[in-house]
């Protein structure tokens, strides 16, 4: 039993930091080309005016990375945790509604032009039960105090 | 089913007012950044010619 504990508490580790570092490694491309991120989000063809969309485009790539880096750091885990998986559960919803509209796109998720949308909807799918399952997992918080 | 009660409580343990911090950082982070970089999205620099009412020549400028 402690071993698997053990492994559960490694595993919750490693993963956290995975996410946490993809997150911020997307949060640092985006930011190096704003003005590619944004055009990337004019070909999403959204209904949001313009002026919402350049305001999406400064906000994502800064709440990417403070949760990226607040994932790593296991600060705030009750929040982080979901906020990282509704992030990814919006970017899964969004690319399914392009597929769906055939829209023949680069998602533009870690800078430059990005993956096709295929590829880009299979890694936000993965990103997306990968952050469900850390949501399942007790945090530092939840833990139960230890019996002497 | 025990898996999704068990996500449904997680979810009910966020606090909302924490990721209204985080959110806020992450707006007031962008608007600052975009105030002070080259290209700005957000707040563009007015790049329109500025057309000014020249006095004609010979005479005073209108009030």
């Amino acid at each position: 039993m402690m071993h698997g504990d053990t492994g559960r508490r490694w595993s919750v580790r490693i993963l956290r930091i995975l996410l946490g570092a993809v997150f911020a490694w997307s949060a640092v491309a985006k930011l190096q080309d704003l003005s590619g991120f944004h055009a990337a989000l004019l070909a999403y063809e959204l209904p949001i005016p313009d002026r919402g969309l350049r305001l999406i485009t400064l906000f994502v790539p800064y709440l990417e990375g403070i949760l990226g880096l607040a994932l790593i750091a296991d600060f705030w885990p009750e929040t982080v945790r979901p906020a990282v998986w509704g992030l990814c559960s919006l970017f899964v919803v969004i690319l399914l509604l392009s597929a769906a509209r055939g829209l023949d796109i680069h998602c533009g998720c870690f800078g430059g032009r990005g993956a096709p949308l295929a590829v880009a909807l299979g890694r936000a799918g993965l990103l997306c039960v990968l952050a469900f399952w850390l949501v399942l997992q007790p945090s530092r918080l939840h833990a139960s105090p230890k019996k002497n | 089913m025990t898996c999704l009660r068990r996500f449904r409580t997680r979810l009910m343990q966020l606090r909302p007012a924490r990721l209204l911090v985080l959110c806020a950082l992450a707006l007031l982070a962008g608007l600052a950044t975009d105030w002070f970089s080259e290209q700005r999205i957000f707040f563009p620099r007015n790049d329109f010619p500025v057309f000014q009412t020249l006095p004609a020549a010979g005479g005073a400028l209108e009030q």
